[in-house]
């Protein structure tokens, strides 16, 4: 093999391999940081409906990141029923298929937020809007404090997430510091 | 392939690409440029259906609320990605492109509808149904500034 076919063989392997690592890193994300929040509820068998519900489908053809396939149910109420899932990336994601969406302008389908394993491990992931808000605690967190009308008090957080009480305005996972939520804006 | 006075035929050759492409890069060059190229594609989800990309790349003073230019109507979504608790939101105020922050809570004169909250530095967004909005953020924190990584309005 000639010297410059050698060089180039050399160079070509060590791109690819580049592109390999890069690819690598951007599908898999954060794995190493991922096992910093763990939940039990993904340990149950994930929830078929959610794959196959033509809303969260539509939701997860515009937000490419929710990988409905692992979504597991945490929540199902008059509001809506919620999932835990990871995201493409690596992220843990809430999504919430809106049940009954209010007869107003616009009316909401579905929603999700998604966050970085790392804080959710610190701070546990919020989802929802005021009035509606979720939120999903790692393990080992059974409980978090509320703040509600001005009333302290602890909830429990089975299954990893919980619909906080209405008029709720601060929280308090593990041993995060205590979080404000978004209020209502104005207008 | 024809072949130039003074050249040396190579012994390999493909009429159908140039012995060189340019920058002097040899032939052997493109088969690796057209993995990596392939790769890229494949990696870089498209961005089909987005309507307006809004008060990206921009700061959001808190309590403050940031809407796009242009109202939608019809089955839309939004996504936004925040450095800070924020949320996606339509509103019916819009046309300030140039100024992203407009003003607290939209000057109280401005129906902002929030359709997905989060905590900390994140990304949410959510599927609407809409007559007439504008794709929004809203940081309804009381003391913290978004950065507003990203944000778009785009149809579901």
């Amino acid at each position: 093999m000639s010297t410059r076919r050698r060089h180039t063989t050399i160079a070509v392997t060590a791109v690819g391999a580049i592109i390999a690592g890069i690819m690598t890193l951007g599908f898999q994300g954060h794995a190493g940081t991922a096992a910093a929040a763990e939940f039990s509820s993904l340990a149950a068998p994930p929830a078929p409906a959610a794959s196959s519900d033509p809303v969260l489908q539509n939701l997860e053809k515009n937000a490419p990141n929710i990988n409905l396939a692992s979504a597991r149910t945490v929540l199902s109420d008059a509001s809506g029923t919620v999932y835990l899932t990871t995201g493409l990336n690596g992220d843990v994601c809430l999504v919430e298929k809106v049940a009954q969406p209010a007869n107003t302008d616009p009316m909401v389908a579905s929603r999700y937020a998604c966050k970085k394993p790392a804080d959710v491990a610190k701070e546990g992931i919020l989802g929802g809007v005021p009035g509606s808000f979720y939120v999903a605690a790692p393990d080992p967190v059974q409980e978090i404090v509320v703040v509600s009308n001005g009333k302290t008090s602890t909830v429990s957080v089975p299954h990893n997430a919980v619909r906080l009480p209405p008029g709720t305005s601060s929280i308090t996972v593990g041993t995060s510091g205590a979080q404000r939520l978004p209020t209502p804006s104005g207008g | 392939m024809r072949v130039l006075k003074g050249d040396s035929v190579p012994s390999r050759v493909d009429a159908n690409v140039p012995r060189t492409l340019g920058l002097g890069t040899p032939r052997r060059w493109v088969g690796l440029l057209v993995v990596i190229a392939g790769v890229l594609a494949v990696a870089t989800p498209a961005s089909a259906g987005v309507l307006e990309t809004y008060c990206s790349g921009a700061n959001l003073q808190n309590g403050w609320g940031c809407g796009g230019g242009s109202a939608f109507s019809g089955n839309i979504h939004v996504d936004i990605t925040t450095s800070h608790t924020g949320c996606a939101a339509l509103s019916s105020f819009g046309g300030y492109n140039s100024s992203p922050v407009v003003g607290g809570a939209f000057g109280g004169s401005v129906n902002l509808v929030n359709l997905a909250c989060t905590n900390g530095s994140g990304t949410n967004g959510a599927n609407a149904l809409t007559t007439s909005h504008h794709g929004a953020i809203y940081n309804p924190n009381g003391s913290t500034w978004d950065y507003i990584y990203d944000a778009h309005i785009s149809t579901a």
